[in-house]
């Protein structure tokens, strides 16, 4: 059902939808849920400015709700949790098959290493994405030039102009 | 008074969930009706909104189970909150905790203003 806010409320509930941008997506949609239907709850239809704004001093400020969403402000938790490393096996075989692999198994190497890659759990879609362009840029860049050197090859024929040979031969009588 | 502001709000804080326990143990409840009832209480909550992140926190984990419905009076949905078995037994384990830690401390400041 929708029930029209005064607005000074949908400021607020806008401030907060603005300070929960650090919250998990899911969390930040059911917090803006719950004020909503406190708000909705809470203010009569007729409700002055002055009623409005005492009930959402009573709130407290969209931060400090925030603030205490938080993972460091949980109290069963009071010392923040170590984050978890970001370097397992798996990770650090993928940047060997990524590396030193290239060189001992050209092409497979690098494969296997961005499967590995694309399978780990500690890593970001976005590191991911790094790691596969880094890999994948070399093997373009080499493409690339191989394709504008036979195009040029392919212009000027045998008669292209080499610098070294030509000095070489204005040397010899 | 002498206390500080700061020693009263972590006292506040480590009590405040096993509090939102107590009132769900009574009966089940909606979050405005919740959050008001602790409101009124005398020192129990500075910003009435922090109780909805608490709430969200005590069902992840699984001490307090939710659901959302639509009012009697054909209001918006109200989302109603009911104490969990493993909720009830952190409940029963800090009443008893809370019983010894308060006798403690009375016998405590008894000595010490006598």
């Amino acid at each position: 059902m929708n029930i029209t806010l005064p607005p000074l409320a949908e400021d607020y509930l806008a401030r907060l939808d603005r300070a929960a941008h650090a919250l998990p997506p899911q969390d930040r949609d059911e917090l803006l849920a719950e004020l909503r239907s406190h708000l909705q709850a809470g203010l009569a239809p007729g409700a002055t400015d002055a009623d409005v704004l005492n009930f959402l001093a009573e709130l407290g400020s969209p931060e400090e709700i925030v603030a205490a969403a938080q993972p460091e402000h949980s109290t069963s938790l009071p010392a923040a949790m170590p984050p978890a490393s970001r370097w397992g096996t798996l990770e650090v075989i993928a940047v060997l098959a990524l590396t030193v692999g290239t060189f001992v198994l050209p092409v497979i190497g690098p494969l296997v290493g961005i499967v590995l890659v694309w399978g780990s759990t500690r890593w970001t879609r976005h590191e991911k994405w790094i790691a596969t362009a880094l890999t994948a840029l070399p093997v373009v860049v080499l493409a690339l030039v191989a394709a504008m050197l036979i195009a040029v090859g392919g212009d000027s024929g045998p008669g292209s102009p080499v610098p070294a040979p030509v000095i070489s031969t204005e040397g010899t009588p | 008074m002498v206390v500080t502001a700061d020693v009263l709000s972590q006292l506040r804080r480590g009590a405040l969930e096993y509090c939102v326990l107590g009132l769900l143990a009574e009966e089940e409840r909606y979050g405005f009706d919740l959050v008001r009832s602790l409101g009124a209480m005398d020192g129990m909550v500075t910003g009435e909104g922090t109780v909805y992140p608490l709430l969200s926190r005590l069902q992840k984990d699984g001490r307090v189970a939710s659901t959302w419905r639509d009012s009697d009076s054909g209001g918006p949905p109200r989302k109603y909150y009911a104490i969990t078995a493993k909720g009830q037994r952190a409940l029963g384990d800090f009443t008893t905790e809370w019983g010894r830690f308060r006798d403690t401390v009375d016998d405590i400041l008894a000595k010490g203003t006598t």
